[in-house]
């Protein structure tokens, strides 16, 4: 394998497991917030029809 | 079901405005034009958050005065009166009374009152007046009251009320000059009226002021409206009152209710006689009302049958255009991805970050964010549904199924609000008054099919006829009848758990229906913005981080046949580099099988593979295999991302020059014995399963927010999974035995 496979083989865990990372503080920050649209990216969370 | 109490935000102090600028709250009733002059007024100088732990929105923005001034505009949620009866009627009243610890006390008011419907507005405008903040009344919708012929006497009007009166059509822009004029000019604070409410129902109420002020409700110095408007609250929810003041509050109304039995009412009705008394100063209007265009076309729209058949007509319209225009735009976004793909494969020398990204982040990224245009296609039909005033008559049609099913129109509209999402749909279920009835909405709200499901339609519709010979009515009405299936067992479950699991009392519905109007197209232009961004950055958070997740558990464990993957790339390169004759050509297209078979091996021996694997033989029966197995785990977090994921597996399967459309690649996948796997009748499967299945973790976590519990979301997990199941498996075996 070359140095450029190694390293890349190195990264892209690293890419994961900031994912998880990210994931989990998501989810715990949600929590703490008491939640919210989680579906919406925290926005708007009225109804599409509901009102003007 | 909850009792929940959203105090959050609910204060006695409320915050201080930002010297320098001046406060105007937004207030009228829903459907009065209130939203069109907000953004006619900060244009996208806005942003929309939500008041805490409550679906109502919470929409700032700022302008300016002729002269420079900032003004910063609060657009409260439409209200019909300060007794609250729903969340959005308690934050005005909150705001206004100047109770919220999240929202200043506005300077001023701008009141938005539809001229085609004084009485009704005039009611919640005379009991803001009454609170004495310096306010003005734009009379909007003014040509509608002129088709009816009405005479309105604007500088009387203005008299009796004691504040300015601005006339304004402002879906054509007309008289937004005149209010900036009238919102620059000083405004004076009201002087304080007495509401008009009889001397005895009044000195009982000092009475009860005292009281909650000796509880530390509110302050002895207010007026007597606050303790009016915190007794007589109606909401189910009691929001913005901490749970703590509900007893005394409760006291309070008991008390008042014995001594004057229904005071409340007789309170509303020398409201209204006073309103009269104005009105006949004011208005004038014909003896007989002629029939407006709006009556004319109610003629149509809510006739028995032509309304039915009208709103299917609108619907199978707003699927046709969801195929025929967006194909342009998707094949645009594609290229571009594939191009982007390229160019990084380019940049990038072979290894892992380089898979990670091309065929992690850019395949399940792209392949989402491809139904843009779809998405924004169907949100533009539902702004244009909706600001023409003709979503109410569809409510008011669907009255009729949803009372059948035992439930009513209250709760089609949080039920069509989550064909958009289920998630705000099913927080909408809090203005439904019945325990009962709220229950079997939010049961059923995820049965409509949200707009994550589309592009699980579009995939399968498209991977039915990758030939593309069919054309878009064809997929359209495919594409209809997935949205009637949904809809139809919705109701069939209503009608079922109304009989069977919830007992309880249904409640009435009074449903008001705007006038039409021709929709402001800025206002549109604003919605499908606003549901753009939500999308993209759904997109680059979430779908983003399971794509990266997808590529880990399709890549990992890494076995021996890393190994061989490397060293069959690296024969592939030297022999690349070294062929000159046909000999060398039949040796790269072994390495290329091999390459192939290493690759498949790697998925299957991954985790995502295992897991597939392993759910295969319970799915086997509907007709998916391991790779369907990977999308539907994938999926549970979020719908959409069964067609990222299917982008993802299927990129494995690529060569050097194979970039061709991932539909034809489902399209010419096989079962170990040679038939395709993504076969018409497998794809109708797939999407019915879809129809019923939950698949959404966002909405099973705001069930168990809004039921205060597990019990009803893994009822509904249970219950939408098995009727997916049996859907799905009647469809696939019936198909067969009929010889699909």
């Amino acid at each position: 394998m070359s140095m450029n496979t190694d390293w890349q083989s190195l990264a892209a865990p690293i890419v994961v497991l900031i994912t998880v990372a990210a994931f989990a503080l998501r989810s715990f920050r949600k929590k703490k917030r008491g939640g919210g649209c989680a579906s919406c990216s925290g926005g708007s969370a009225k109804a599409a029809f509901e009102r003007k | 079901m909850p009792e929940a109490t959203g105090e959050s935000g609910a204060g006695l102090e409320p915050v201080a405005s930002t010297a320098g600028e001046t406060i105007f709250a937004i207030v009228g009733n829903p459907n009065c034009g209130k939203s069109t002059i907000f953004n006619a007024l900060t244009g996208l100088k806005q942003k929309v958050a939500n008041y805490p732990g409550v679906t109502v929105e919470k929409k700032e923005g700022y302008t300016y005065s002729q002269h420079g001034k900032r003004f910063r505009l609060l657009d409260l949620p439409g209200a019909y009166s300060l007794n609250a009866r729903s969340p959005d009627e308690a934050v005005v009243r909150d705001v206004l009374l100047g109770r919220r610890s999240d929202t200043p006390l506005p300077d001023a008011v701008v009141f938005v009152a539809d001229a085609s419907n004084l009485e009704r507005n005039l009611y919640l405008a005379t009991q803001v007046f009454e609170l004495g903040l310096p306010s003005l009344l734009v009379l909007n919708m003014m040509d509608v009251a002129e088709e009816k012929h009405w005479r309105l006497d604007l500088e009387k009007l203005s008299q009796r009320l004691g504040v300015p009166v601005v006339p304004m059509q402002a879906t054509a822009g007309k008289g937004l000059i005149e209010l900036k004029a009238a919102m620059s000019r000083k405004l004076e604070a009201l002087p304080q009226r007495p509401p008009p409410i009889p001397p005895d129902i009044a000195k009982a109420l000092e009475q009860t002021r005292a009281e909650l002020a000796a509880a530390g409700i509110v302050k002895p110095s207010v007026s007597l409206l606050e303790p009016l408007y915190l007794v007589s609250d109606h909401d189910p929810d009691h929001y913005g009152i901490r749970s703590a003041d509900l007893a005394a509050l409760d006291a309070s109304r008991k008390s008042l209710e014995k001594q004057f039995r229904g005071w409340e009412d007789s309170l509303a009705s020398a409201r209204y006689a006073a309103i009269e008394e104005i009105l006949r100063e004011t208005l004038r209007r014909p003896e007989k009302d002629e029939a407006t265009p709006t009556d004319k076309l109610d003629g149509v729209l809510l006739h028995p049958i032509w309304g039915g058949v009208c709103f299917l007509a609108v619907m199978l319209l707003v699927f046709y255009m969801i195929f025929s225009v967006a194909e342009g735009p998707m094949d645009w976004i594609d290229k571009m991805s594939g191009l982007f793909g390229g160019w990084v494969e380019s940049k990038m020398a072979d290894g892992d970050l380089r898979d990670l990204l091309v065929n992690g982040v850019i395949t399940g990224v792209s392949g989402v964010v491809k139904f843009l245009p779809q998405i924004l296609i169907l949100f533009f039909f539902i702004g244009f549904m909706e600001d023409t005033g003709y979503m109410a008559r569809v409510a008011f049609i669907m009255d009729r199924f949803m009372g059948r099913v035992g439930l009513n129109g209250r709760s089609f509209v949080p039920f069509f609000s989550s064909y958009a999402c289920a998630v705000p749909g099913i927080m909408a279920t809090r203005t439904i008054a019945s325990a009962k009835d709220r229950l079997i909405t939010i049961l059923i709200a995820p049965l409509a099919s949200c707009s994550a499901r589309l592009p699980v339609y579009a995939l399968m519709i498209a991977a039915m006829f990758p030939a593309n010979g069919v054309s878009s009515v064809h997929k359209a009405l495919i594409m209809m009848s997935m949205y009637a299936l949904g809809t139809i067992g919705a109701f069939l479950f209503a009608w079922l758990f109304n009989r069977t699991l919830v007992k309880g009392q249904g409640s009435l519905m009074v449903l008001e229906m705007p006038g039409y109007k021709w929709p402001s197209f800025k206002h549109l232009c604003l919605f499908m913005l606003e549901r753009a961004k939500l999308f993209l950055s759904r997109a680059g958070t979430v779908i983003l981080g399971l794509s990266i997740l997808l590529w880990a558990a399709k890549t990992y464990p890494k076995g021996e046949s890393t190994f061989l993957l490397h060293a069959t790339v690296e024969r592939l390169e030297a022999n690349a580099k070294t062929a000159d004759g046909e000999g060398s050509a039949e040796y790269e297209q072994a390495l290329l099988r091999k390459l192939k078979e290493i690759k498949a091996s790697q998925l299957a021996n991954s985790i995502a593979g295992r897991a597939g694997h392993l759910i295969e033989p319970v799915i086997k029966p509907l007709g998916f295999d391991w790779k369907i197995g990977i999308g539907l785990i994938s999926s549970f977090a979020a719908r959409e991302f069964f067609v990222g994921t299917m982008g993802i597996i299927y990129a494995v399967d690529e060569d050097g020059d194979n970039v061709e459309p991932l539909r034809e690649k489902l399209a010419a996948d096989k079962w170990p014995d040679g038939r395709p796997i993504f076969t018409p009748l497998v794809c109708l499967s797939l999407m019915v399963f879809y129809v019923f299945a939950m698949q959404c973790l966002s909405t099973v976590a705001v069930v168990k927010r809004e039921t205060n519990g597990w019990k009803w979301p893994l009822f509904q997990i249970g219950y939408m999974t098995a009727t997916a199941y049996v859907a799905s498996l009647i469809v696939y075996q019936g198909g067969r035995l009929l010889g699909f």
